[in-house]
Protein backbone atom coordinates (compact mmCIF):
# COMPACT_ATOMS: atom_id res chain seq x y z
CA UNK A 1 0.00 0.00 0.00
CA UNK A 2 2.71 2.22 0.59
CA UNK A 3 4.65 1.63 -2.64
CA UNK A 4 0.86 2.02 -4.33
CA UNK A 5 1.22 5.62 -2.57
CA UNK A 6 4.37 6.29 -3.51
CA UNK A 7 3.45 5.99 -6.98
CA UNK A 8 0.69 8.60 -6.69
CA UNK A 9 3.26 11.70 -6.03
CA UNK A 10 3.67 13.87 -8.54
CA UNK A 11 7.50 13.37 -8.35
CA UNK A 12 7.28 9.72 -8.97
CA UNK A 13 4.60 10.46 -11.88
CA UNK A 14 7.58 12.56 -13.61
CA UNK A 15 10.02 9.49 -13.05
CA UNK A 16 7.87 7.13 -14.70
CA UNK A 17 6.74 9.30 -17.32
CA UNK A 18 10.62 9.92 -18.10
CA UNK A 19 11.57 6.14 -17.79
CA UNK A 20 8.84 5.32 -20.46
CA UNK A 21 9.86 7.81 -22.62
CA UNK A 22 13.05 6.99 -22.37
CA UNK A 23 11.86 3.45 -23.43
CA UNK A 24 9.35 4.32 -26.20
CA UNK A 25 12.60 6.63 -27.52
CA UNK A 26 14.95 3.04 -27.34
CA UNK A 27 12.79 1.46 -29.30
CA UNK A 28 12.08 3.87 -31.98
CA UNK A 29 15.71 4.06 -32.32
CA UNK A 30 16.43 0.09 -32.76
CA UNK A 31 13.12 -0.18 -35.14
CA UNK A 32 14.87 2.85 -37.01
CA UNK A 33 18.06 1.48 -36.97
CA UNK A 34 16.76 -2.05 -37.89
CA UNK A 35 14.88 -0.26 -40.83
CA UNK A 36 17.46 1.29 -41.55
CA UNK A 37 20.37 -1.70 -42.62
CA UNK A 38 17.89 -3.46 -44.10
CA UNK A 39 17.51 -0.65 -46.42
CA UNK A 40 21.12 -0.19 -46.29
CA UNK A 41 21.83 -3.75 -46.94
CA UNK A 42 19.50 -3.51 -49.74
CA UNK A 43 21.07 -0.86 -51.31
CA UNK A 44 23.89 -2.51 -51.11
CA UNK A 45 22.84 -5.85 -52.38
CA UNK A 46 21.78 -3.99 -55.65
CA UNK A 47 25.42 -2.23 -55.56
CA UNK A 48 27.39 -5.42 -55.60
CA UNK A 49 25.25 -6.88 -58.18
CA UNK A 50 26.02 -3.69 -60.16
CA UNK A 51 29.92 -3.90 -59.74
CA UNK A 52 29.36 -7.31 -60.42
CA UNK A 53 28.04 -6.38 -63.69
CA UNK A 54 30.32 -3.88 -64.40
CA UNK A 55 33.17 -6.32 -63.85
CA UNK A 56 31.92 -9.29 -65.98
CA UNK A 57 31.25 -6.07 -68.85
CA UNK A 58 35.35 -5.38 -68.46
CA UNK A 59 36.22 -8.93 -68.16
CA UNK A 60 34.65 -9.23 -71.59
CA UNK A 61 36.41 -6.41 -72.99
CA UNK A 62 39.61 -7.54 -71.56
CA UNK A 63 40.60 -11.17 -71.06
CA UNK A 64 37.09 -11.97 -73.28
CA UNK A 65 38.78 -10.03 -76.33
CA UNK A 66 41.27 -13.33 -76.54
CA UNK A 67 39.43 -15.73 -79.51
CA UNK A 68 40.32 -19.14 -77.35
CA UNK A 69 41.25 -21.88 -80.27
CA UNK A 70 38.63 -25.04 -80.09
CA UNK A 71 38.95 -28.15 -81.06
CA UNK A 72 37.96 -27.15 -84.83
CA UNK A 73 40.51 -24.67 -85.04
CA UNK A 74 43.91 -25.04 -87.39
CA UNK A 75 47.42 -25.47 -85.80
CA UNK A 76 47.69 -21.54 -87.27
CA UNK A 77 44.26 -20.55 -85.08
CA UNK A 78 45.96 -21.94 -81.90
CA UNK A 79 48.64 -19.68 -83.02
CA UNK A 80 47.09 -16.69 -83.28
CA UNK A 81 45.37 -17.50 -80.20
CA UNK A 82 48.70 -18.17 -78.17
CA UNK A 83 49.82 -14.86 -79.56
CA UNK A 84 46.88 -12.83 -78.58
CA UNK A 85 47.32 -14.33 -74.70
CA UNK A 86 51.41 -13.29 -75.18
CA UNK A 87 49.89 -10.06 -76.23
CA UNK A 88 47.23 -9.53 -74.20
CA UNK A 89 50.12 -10.10 -70.93
CA UNK A 90 52.84 -8.14 -72.23
CA UNK A 91 50.46 -5.36 -73.27
CA UNK A 92 49.42 -5.57 -69.04
CA UNK A 93 52.84 -6.08 -67.47
CA UNK A 94 55.63 -5.90 -69.54
CA UNK A 95 56.09 -9.69 -69.48
CA UNK A 96 57.50 -11.08 -72.86
CA UNK A 97 56.21 -14.60 -73.68
CA UNK A 98 59.74 -16.02 -75.50
CA UNK A 99 59.26 -17.60 -79.11
CA UNK A 100 59.75 -20.94 -77.14
CA UNK A 101 57.75 -20.59 -75.13
CA UNK A 102 54.97 -19.29 -77.93
CA UNK A 103 55.96 -22.63 -79.62
CA UNK A 104 55.16 -25.11 -76.79
CA UNK A 105 52.02 -23.48 -75.80
CA UNK A 106 51.02 -23.54 -79.17
CA UNK A 107 52.10 -27.13 -79.75
CA UNK A 108 49.88 -28.22 -76.28
CA UNK A 109 47.20 -26.26 -76.64
CA UNK A 110 46.57 -28.03 -80.04
CA UNK A 111 47.02 -31.23 -78.30
CA UNK A 112 44.48 -30.62 -75.46
CA UNK A 113 42.09 -29.27 -77.82
CA UNK A 114 41.96 -32.60 -79.85
CA UNK A 115 42.56 -34.64 -77.25
CA UNK A 116 45.39 -36.04 -77.28
CA UNK A 117 46.35 -34.87 -73.83
CA UNK A 118 44.31 -34.17 -70.75
CA UNK A 119 43.40 -30.82 -69.61
CA UNK A 120 44.83 -30.12 -66.29
CA UNK A 121 41.96 -30.31 -63.43
CA UNK A 122 42.19 -27.09 -61.01
CA UNK A 123 43.42 -29.28 -58.23
CA UNK A 124 46.61 -30.52 -60.46
CA UNK A 125 46.97 -26.13 -61.47
CA UNK A 126 46.69 -25.69 -58.28
CA UNK A 127 49.49 -28.22 -57.31
CA UNK A 128 51.64 -26.81 -59.90
CA UNK A 129 51.61 -23.55 -59.14
CA UNK A 130 52.26 -24.28 -55.64
CA UNK A 131 55.25 -26.48 -56.69
CA UNK A 132 56.28 -23.59 -58.51
CA UNK A 133 56.18 -21.31 -55.66
CA UNK A 134 57.98 -23.07 -53.36
CA UNK A 135 60.60 -24.17 -56.47
CA UNK A 136 61.08 -20.65 -57.08
CA UNK A 137 61.51 -19.70 -53.18
CA UNK A 138 64.17 -22.06 -53.08
CA UNK A 139 66.61 -20.47 -55.84
CA UNK A 140 65.97 -17.03 -54.46
CA UNK A 141 69.43 -15.18 -54.26
CA UNK A 142 69.27 -12.07 -51.21
CA UNK A 143 69.43 -9.69 -54.18
CA UNK A 144 66.00 -10.93 -55.28
CA UNK A 145 64.22 -11.02 -52.33
CA UNK A 146 65.28 -7.25 -51.82
CA UNK A 147 64.52 -6.66 -55.47
CA UNK A 148 61.00 -8.09 -54.91
CA UNK A 149 60.46 -6.36 -51.53
CA UNK A 150 61.19 -3.21 -53.62
CA UNK A 151 58.56 -3.90 -56.59
CA UNK A 152 55.52 -4.79 -54.88
CA UNK A 153 53.12 -2.09 -53.91
CA UNK A 154 53.83 -0.09 -50.91
CA UNK A 155 51.54 1.60 -48.88
CA UNK A 156 52.56 5.25 -48.32
CA UNK A 157 54.38 4.78 -45.37
CA UNK A 158 56.97 2.36 -47.39
CA UNK A 159 54.65 -1.02 -46.28
CA UNK A 160 55.01 -3.97 -48.57
CA UNK A 161 51.60 -4.71 -49.87
CA UNK A 162 51.68 -8.72 -51.86
CA UNK A 163 47.71 -7.96 -52.87
CA UNK A 164 46.41 -5.43 -54.48
CA UNK A 165 42.96 -5.32 -52.20
CA UNK A 166 45.47 -5.74 -49.40
CA UNK A 167 43.98 -8.40 -48.08
CA UNK A 168 46.75 -10.28 -46.84
CA UNK A 169 47.46 -6.87 -45.16
CA UNK A 170 50.72 -4.20 -45.54
CA UNK A 171 54.09 -5.21 -43.90
CA UNK A 172 57.28 -4.15 -43.47
CA UNK A 173 59.81 -4.24 -45.95
CA UNK A 174 62.03 -6.08 -43.42
CA UNK A 175 59.59 -7.99 -42.23
CA UNK A 176 58.85 -9.24 -45.82
CA UNK A 177 62.61 -9.93 -46.49
CA UNK A 178 62.95 -12.15 -43.21
CA UNK A 179 59.51 -13.84 -43.70
CA UNK A 180 61.02 -14.82 -47.89
CA UNK A 181 64.15 -15.99 -46.59
CA UNK A 182 62.59 -18.07 -43.89
CA UNK A 183 60.83 -19.23 -46.57
CA UNK A 184 63.94 -20.06 -48.90
CA UNK A 185 65.58 -21.91 -45.81
CA UNK A 186 62.71 -23.55 -45.74
CA UNK A 187 62.03 -24.54 -49.37
CA UNK A 188 65.99 -25.62 -49.50
CA UNK A 189 65.54 -28.02 -46.60
CA UNK A 190 62.13 -29.44 -48.08
CA UNK A 191 59.97 -28.91 -45.14
CA UNK A 192 56.43 -29.86 -46.22
CA UNK A 193 55.30 -27.66 -43.91
CA UNK A 194 56.56 -24.73 -46.51
CA UNK A 195 54.41 -26.80 -49.50
CA UNK A 196 51.22 -26.98 -46.82
CA UNK A 197 50.99 -23.43 -45.73
CA UNK A 198 51.68 -22.12 -49.53
CA UNK A 199 49.22 -24.26 -50.99
CA UNK A 200 45.56 -22.65 -49.40
CA UNK A 201 46.89 -19.01 -50.32
CA UNK A 202 47.17 -20.60 -53.80
CA UNK A 203 44.32 -22.30 -53.98
CA UNK A 204 42.45 -18.94 -52.72
CA UNK A 205 43.53 -17.42 -55.74
CA UNK A 206 42.64 -19.73 -58.29
CA UNK A 207 39.34 -19.83 -56.78
CA UNK A 208 38.79 -16.61 -57.15
CA UNK A 209 40.00 -16.14 -60.46
CA UNK A 210 38.31 -19.08 -61.55
CA UNK A 211 34.88 -18.03 -60.17
CA UNK A 212 35.37 -14.46 -61.79
CA UNK A 213 36.30 -15.95 -65.39
CA UNK A 214 33.79 -18.67 -65.16
CA UNK A 215 31.24 -16.17 -64.29
CA UNK A 216 31.69 -13.72 -66.18
CA UNK A 217 32.52 -15.11 -69.31
CA UNK A 218 31.10 -18.28 -69.20
CA UNK A 219 31.58 -18.86 -72.89
CA UNK A 220 34.97 -18.94 -72.53
CA UNK A 221 35.55 -20.30 -69.17
CA UNK A 222 31.83 -21.23 -67.40
CA UNK A 223 33.26 -25.43 -67.94
CA UNK A 224 36.61 -25.22 -66.48
CA UNK A 225 35.22 -26.39 -63.20
CA UNK A 226 34.22 -29.48 -64.78
CA UNK A 227 36.35 -30.45 -67.22
CA UNK A 228 39.88 -28.45 -66.36
CA UNK A 229 41.53 -25.79 -67.85
CA UNK A 230 43.98 -25.78 -71.48
CA UNK A 231 47.18 -24.93 -71.47
CA UNK A 232 46.51 -21.15 -72.87
CA UNK A 233 44.02 -20.75 -70.07
CA UNK A 234 45.98 -22.28 -67.39
CA UNK A 235 48.92 -19.76 -68.38
CA UNK A 236 46.41 -17.03 -68.37
CA UNK A 237 45.16 -18.00 -64.94
CA UNK A 238 48.98 -18.58 -63.70
CA UNK A 239 49.61 -14.89 -64.88
CA UNK A 240 46.52 -13.39 -62.93
CA UNK A 241 47.40 -15.27 -59.78
CA UNK A 242 50.86 -14.08 -60.34
CA UNK A 243 50.45 -10.60 -60.91
CA UNK A 244 47.15 -10.26 -59.40
CA UNK A 245 45.68 -9.05 -62.49
CA UNK A 246 42.32 -9.67 -62.56
CA UNK A 247 41.94 -9.49 -66.57
CA UNK A 248 39.66 -6.55 -66.95
CA UNK A 249 39.09 -3.84 -69.28
CA UNK A 250 40.48 -2.68 -72.50
CA UNK A 251 44.01 -0.19 -72.62
CA UNK A 252 42.04 2.07 -72.60
CA UNK A 253 39.56 1.16 -69.29
CA UNK A 254 43.24 0.36 -67.58
CA UNK A 255 44.32 3.59 -68.62
CA UNK A 256 41.42 5.51 -67.71
CA UNK A 257 41.55 3.56 -64.05
CA UNK A 258 45.31 4.72 -64.32
CA UNK A 259 44.66 8.11 -64.53
CA UNK A 260 41.47 7.84 -61.59
CA UNK A 261 43.80 6.30 -59.66
CA UNK A 262 46.56 9.04 -60.25
CA UNK A 263 44.05 11.59 -59.55
CA UNK A 264 42.19 10.40 -56.33
CA UNK A 265 45.73 9.77 -54.74
CA UNK A 266 46.83 13.33 -55.71
CA UNK A 267 50.25 11.65 -57.90
CA UNK A 268 52.90 13.78 -58.98
CA UNK A 269 54.70 13.07 -61.68
CA UNK A 270 58.31 11.51 -61.08
CA UNK A 271 56.80 10.22 -57.45
CA UNK A 272 57.03 6.65 -58.28
CA UNK A 273 58.48 4.64 -61.20
CA UNK A 274 56.09 2.93 -63.57
CA UNK A 275 56.81 0.53 -66.74
CA UNK A 276 54.06 2.72 -68.08
CA UNK A 277 51.60 -0.88 -67.86
CA UNK A 278 49.14 -1.57 -65.13
CA UNK A 279 50.52 -4.52 -63.78
CA UNK A 280 53.94 -6.64 -63.35
CA UNK A 281 57.05 -4.82 -62.12
CA UNK A 282 56.15 -0.90 -61.63
CA UNK A 283 52.69 -1.47 -62.66
CA UNK A 284 50.64 1.73 -62.59
CA UNK A 285 47.21 -0.36 -61.02
CA UNK A 286 49.61 -2.64 -58.88
CA UNK A 287 53.21 -3.33 -58.98
CA UNK A 288 54.37 -6.83 -57.91
CA UNK A 289 57.30 -8.81 -59.11
CA UNK A 290 55.19 -11.57 -60.98
CA UNK A 291 58.21 -12.32 -63.11
CA UNK A 292 59.49 -14.24 -60.31
CA UNK A 293 56.72 -16.34 -60.47
CA UNK A 294 56.19 -16.48 -63.81
CA UNK A 295 59.23 -17.04 -65.82
CA UNK A 296 60.60 -19.48 -67.96
CA UNK A 297 61.42 -22.61 -65.96
CA UNK A 298 57.57 -21.73 -64.30
CA UNK A 299 55.82 -21.90 -67.82
CA UNK A 300 58.04 -25.10 -68.75
CA UNK A 301 57.32 -26.80 -65.15
CA UNK A 302 53.70 -25.59 -66.45
CA UNK A 303 53.59 -27.04 -69.62
CA UNK A 304 55.41 -30.18 -68.56
CA UNK A 305 51.98 -30.72 -66.84
CA UNK A 306 50.42 -31.72 -70.03
CA UNK A 307 53.17 -34.33 -71.25
CA UNK A 308 52.93 -35.96 -67.68
CA UNK A 309 55.44 -34.30 -66.32
CA UNK A 310 58.34 -35.28 -68.80
CA UNK A 311 60.63 -32.94 -70.85
CA UNK B 1 20.27 19.00 -8.91
CA UNK B 2 16.59 18.02 -9.49
CA UNK B 3 15.89 14.10 -10.18
CA UNK B 4 13.80 15.46 -13.06
CA UNK B 5 16.65 17.60 -14.05
CA UNK B 6 19.25 14.36 -13.47
CA UNK B 7 17.38 12.44 -16.13
CA UNK B 8 16.60 15.02 -18.68
CA UNK B 9 20.40 15.69 -18.73
CA UNK B 10 20.78 11.57 -19.17
CA UNK B 11 18.26 11.38 -21.77
CA UNK B 12 20.39 14.10 -23.44
CA UNK B 13 22.98 12.67 -23.42
CA UNK B 14 21.94 9.45 -25.00
CA UNK B 15 20.59 11.39 -27.61
CA UNK B 16 23.56 12.47 -28.26
CA UNK B 17 25.34 9.26 -28.17
CA UNK B 18 23.14 7.47 -30.58
CA UNK B 19 23.02 10.35 -33.11
CA UNK B 20 26.60 11.19 -33.31
CA UNK B 21 28.55 10.13 -35.84
CA UNK B 22 32.40 10.10 -35.66
CA UNK B 23 34.05 11.36 -38.87
CA UNK B 24 37.54 12.77 -37.67
CA UNK B 25 40.10 11.31 -35.88
CA UNK B 26 43.08 12.67 -34.38
CA UNK B 27 45.98 10.56 -33.76
CA UNK B 28 48.77 10.93 -31.83
CA UNK B 29 51.22 8.62 -30.11
CA UNK B 30 54.01 5.82 -31.82
CA UNK B 31 53.59 3.21 -33.24
CA UNK B 32 55.75 0.25 -33.17
CA UNK B 33 57.21 -0.31 -36.56
CA UNK B 34 59.01 2.71 -38.43
CA UNK B 35 55.36 3.92 -39.59
CA UNK B 36 52.60 4.98 -38.16
CA UNK B 37 48.85 3.32 -38.41
CA UNK B 38 45.85 3.58 -36.98
CA UNK B 39 42.37 1.49 -37.76
CA UNK B 40 39.54 2.45 -40.31
CA UNK B 41 36.74 1.46 -42.48
CA UNK B 42 37.34 -0.68 -45.72
CA UNK B 43 36.56 0.70 -48.46
CA UNK B 44 36.50 4.55 -47.37
CA UNK B 45 39.87 6.54 -48.52
CA UNK B 46 41.20 9.02 -45.54
CA UNK B 47 42.82 12.25 -45.97
CA UNK B 48 45.68 12.22 -43.74
CA UNK B 49 46.95 15.76 -41.93
CA UNK B 50 50.21 16.05 -40.18
CA UNK B 51 50.37 18.35 -37.65
CA UNK B 52 53.97 18.67 -37.23
CA UNK B 53 53.79 21.81 -40.40
CA UNK B 54 56.34 19.84 -41.98
CA UNK B 55 55.27 16.98 -43.82
CA UNK B 56 53.10 17.04 -46.58
CA UNK B 57 49.67 15.52 -46.30
CA UNK B 58 48.15 12.84 -48.36
CA UNK B 59 45.31 12.19 -49.72
CA UNK B 60 43.04 9.29 -51.28
CA UNK B 61 44.52 6.82 -48.59
CA UNK B 62 42.73 3.44 -49.04
CA UNK B 63 41.82 1.52 -45.66
CA UNK B 64 43.77 -2.15 -46.25
CA UNK B 65 42.38 -4.64 -44.14
CA UNK B 66 41.06 -2.20 -41.46
CA UNK B 67 44.63 -0.46 -40.85
CA UNK B 68 45.89 2.70 -42.25
CA UNK B 69 49.52 2.81 -42.25
CA UNK B 70 51.57 6.21 -43.15
CA UNK B 71 54.55 7.92 -42.59
CA UNK B 72 55.80 9.35 -39.60
CA UNK B 73 56.19 13.18 -39.47
CA UNK B 74 59.63 14.94 -40.00
CA UNK B 75 60.08 15.01 -36.24
CA UNK B 76 59.59 10.92 -36.35
CA UNK B 77 56.16 11.37 -34.52
CA UNK B 78 52.67 10.44 -35.80
CA UNK B 79 50.67 13.66 -35.15
CA UNK B 80 48.13 13.73 -37.82
CA UNK B 81 44.39 14.19 -38.07
CA UNK B 82 42.94 11.60 -39.98
CA UNK B 83 39.90 12.53 -41.62
CA UNK B 84 37.18 10.31 -43.76
CA UNK B 85 36.71 11.57 -47.31
CA UNK B 86 33.58 12.36 -48.81
CA UNK B 87 32.84 11.72 -52.33
CA UNK B 88 30.07 12.80 -54.56
CA UNK B 89 30.33 12.59 -58.05
CA UNK B 90 29.25 15.14 -59.48
CA UNK B 91 29.54 16.19 -63.21
CA UNK B 92 30.73 19.79 -63.77
CA UNK B 93 31.37 21.26 -67.40
CA UNK B 94 33.90 24.14 -67.41
CA UNK B 95 34.02 27.37 -69.10
CA UNK B 96 36.02 27.82 -71.46
CA UNK B 97 36.19 23.88 -72.42
CA UNK B 98 39.33 24.35 -74.14
CA UNK B 99 42.66 26.45 -73.79
CA UNK B 100 45.65 27.65 -75.48
CA UNK B 101 48.54 27.33 -73.32
CA UNK B 102 50.31 29.74 -74.36
CA UNK B 103 47.23 32.45 -73.90
CA UNK B 104 45.34 30.91 -71.37
CA UNK B 105 42.61 32.77 -69.47
CA UNK B 106 42.52 34.52 -66.43
CA UNK B 107 40.12 32.47 -64.94
CA UNK B 108 37.50 29.31 -65.77
CA UNK B 109 33.99 29.05 -64.46
CA UNK B 110 33.34 25.52 -63.26
CA UNK B 111 29.35 24.62 -62.81
CA UNK B 112 27.63 21.81 -61.18
CA UNK B 113 26.13 21.55 -57.55
CA UNK B 114 27.31 21.61 -54.39
CA UNK B 115 29.43 24.22 -54.18
CA UNK B 116 29.80 25.61 -50.77
CA UNK B 117 31.98 28.48 -50.02
CA UNK B 118 30.71 29.12 -46.24
CA UNK B 119 33.57 27.02 -44.69
CA UNK B 120 35.86 29.04 -46.92
CA UNK B 121 36.19 29.06 -50.98
CA UNK B 122 36.42 25.84 -52.57
CA UNK B 123 39.23 24.59 -53.67
CA UNK B 124 40.11 22.93 -57.60
CA UNK B 125 43.18 21.06 -58.28
CA UNK B 126 44.08 20.66 -61.70
CA UNK B 127 45.38 17.29 -63.24
CA UNK B 128 47.16 16.78 -66.16
CA UNK B 129 45.84 14.10 -69.42
CA UNK B 130 47.95 11.64 -67.62
CA UNK B 131 46.27 12.53 -63.95
CA UNK B 132 49.43 13.43 -62.51
CA UNK B 133 48.59 16.76 -60.09
CA UNK B 134 50.06 19.98 -61.69
CA UNK B 135 48.34 22.85 -59.40
CA UNK B 136 45.51 24.03 -57.28
CA UNK B 137 43.60 27.18 -57.32
CA UNK B 138 41.04 28.51 -54.96
CA UNK B 139 37.17 29.97 -56.22
CA UNK B 140 37.19 33.41 -56.15
CA UNK B 141 33.76 33.23 -56.17
CA UNK B 142 30.60 31.24 -55.67
CA UNK B 143 27.42 31.10 -56.51
CA UNK B 144 24.75 31.69 -53.65
CA UNK B 145 23.06 28.73 -55.09
CA UNK B 146 26.19 26.44 -55.22
CA UNK B 147 25.57 25.84 -59.41
CA UNK B 148 28.71 27.97 -60.13
CA UNK B 149 32.61 29.04 -59.39
CA UNK B 150 34.85 31.40 -60.96
CA UNK B 151 38.67 30.08 -60.07
CA UNK B 152 41.86 31.34 -61.28
CA UNK B 153 44.41 28.89 -62.56
CA UNK B 154 47.77 27.27 -61.68
CA UNK B 155 51.25 27.86 -63.05
CA UNK B 156 50.38 26.16 -66.30
CA UNK B 157 54.00 26.98 -68.25
CA UNK B 158 55.68 23.60 -68.18
CA UNK B 159 52.02 21.58 -68.83
CA UNK B 160 51.68 19.96 -72.20
CA UNK B 161 48.67 19.43 -74.61
CA UNK B 162 46.40 17.01 -73.20
CA UNK B 163 42.56 16.92 -71.37
CA UNK B 164 43.19 18.30 -67.67
CA UNK B 165 40.50 17.33 -65.23
CA UNK B 166 39.71 19.78 -62.86
CA UNK B 167 38.88 18.57 -59.29
CA UNK B 168 36.46 20.58 -56.64
CA UNK B 169 36.88 20.46 -53.44
CA UNK B 170 34.76 21.90 -50.86
CA UNK B 171 36.26 22.89 -46.97
CA UNK B 172 34.24 21.51 -44.03
CA UNK B 173 33.38 23.15 -41.14
CA UNK B 174 36.77 21.99 -39.30
CA UNK B 175 38.83 23.63 -42.11
CA UNK B 176 39.62 20.05 -44.01
CA UNK B 177 39.67 19.91 -47.91
CA UNK B 178 37.97 16.50 -47.77
CA UNK B 179 34.49 17.00 -49.98
CA UNK B 180 35.67 15.85 -52.84
CA UNK B 181 32.59 17.70 -55.11
CA UNK B 182 33.50 15.37 -58.72
CA UNK B 183 35.72 17.16 -61.52
CA UNK B 184 34.96 18.60 -65.15
CA UNK B 185 37.91 18.69 -68.20
CA UNK B 186 39.55 20.86 -70.32
CA UNK B 187 41.23 20.67 -73.62
CA UNK B 188 45.05 22.70 -73.49
CA UNK B 189 46.78 22.62 -76.66
CA UNK B 190 49.16 24.38 -77.81
CA UNK B 191 52.25 22.49 -76.60
CA UNK B 192 52.78 19.62 -77.00
CA UNK B 193 55.09 16.80 -75.44
CA UNK B 194 58.08 16.00 -77.38
CA UNK B 195 59.27 12.99 -79.27
CA UNK B 196 62.39 14.07 -81.05
CA UNK B 197 62.72 10.86 -82.41
CA UNK B 198 58.87 9.91 -83.28
CA UNK B 199 59.42 6.87 -81.97
CA UNK B 200 56.10 7.00 -79.41
CA UNK B 201 57.52 7.68 -76.62
CA UNK B 202 58.38 11.00 -75.38
CA UNK B 203 61.94 12.54 -74.58
CA UNK B 204 61.21 12.73 -70.94
CA UNK B 205 60.78 8.76 -70.79
CA UNK B 206 62.76 7.67 -73.58
CA UNK B 207 66.35 6.69 -73.19
CA UNK B 208 67.46 7.03 -76.61
CA UNK B 209 65.19 10.52 -77.52
CA UNK B 210 66.80 11.03 -80.35
CA UNK B 211 67.31 7.09 -81.73
CA UNK B 212 63.56 5.79 -82.95
CA UNK B 213 64.70 2.18 -82.74
CA UNK B 214 65.67 2.28 -79.14
CA UNK B 215 63.65 3.37 -76.07
CA UNK B 216 64.20 1.21 -73.05
CA UNK B 217 67.18 1.93 -70.88
CA UNK B 218 68.55 -1.41 -71.00
CA UNK B 219 68.66 -1.53 -74.39
CA UNK B 220 72.14 -1.37 -74.90
CA UNK B 221 74.71 -0.91 -77.62
CA UNK B 222 76.20 2.64 -76.41
CA UNK B 223 74.70 5.79 -77.86
CA UNK B 224 72.97 8.43 -76.06
CA UNK B 225 71.54 6.38 -73.27
CA UNK B 226 70.29 8.47 -70.40
CA UNK B 227 68.12 10.65 -73.37
CA UNK B 228 65.74 12.83 -71.94
CA UNK B 229 64.27 10.73 -69.43
CA UNK B 230 64.11 11.00 -65.52
CA UNK B 231 66.02 8.23 -64.18
CA UNK B 232 63.40 7.05 -61.26
CA UNK B 233 60.61 7.01 -64.85
CA UNK B 234 63.03 5.32 -67.32
CA UNK B 235 61.79 2.28 -68.99
CA UNK B 236 63.07 -0.55 -68.87
CA UNK B 237 62.48 -3.86 -71.02
CA UNK B 238 60.28 -6.16 -69.47
CA UNK B 239 61.36 -9.78 -68.20
CA UNK B 240 60.98 -13.10 -70.66
CA UNK B 241 58.76 -16.44 -69.61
Amino acid sequence: MKSISLLRTPRSLITIALVILCVVFVGIVKWRTLAVHSDASEAQQISENESKRKFHERLGRGVGRIHLATNSDSLEDVRMSVNATADFIFERSNLKMSAETRQRLTEAEKKTLKGKTPRLSLDDLIDTLTETVVEQAKTLSDQEIDQAANTFQTTSSGEVISRADGRWGPITKDEFVRQMRSARDWAQRGEIALLESVRPLVKKEVDTCVDNLSEGLPDHFGRIREEGVSPIQATLIAYSVAADDPLDGSSSDTAEQIVKHRIETRQVKGSRRGSHKPYGSEGDLFSSPAHLLLDKSATKRLLDKYEGGKR
Amino acid sequence: MRLKTKILLILVLFLVSFNGKCLKKIFSGSSSSNSCSSTCVVGERYSIMYLDGCSRDLQGQSCLAGFLNFPRDCNGGCSVRIVRERSFGFFFTIDPSGADLNNLPSSVIASGQGIDATYGPPRVDYYNGDGFFVGTAYATSVANDGSWLVASLPNLSEAYSGTFTLQIVNKNADGDYVDFLGSGTVNCWGRDRPDSDGDGWYDDEDCFSLDPTRWYCDAGGGGEGGGGCVNEICPVEGPVY
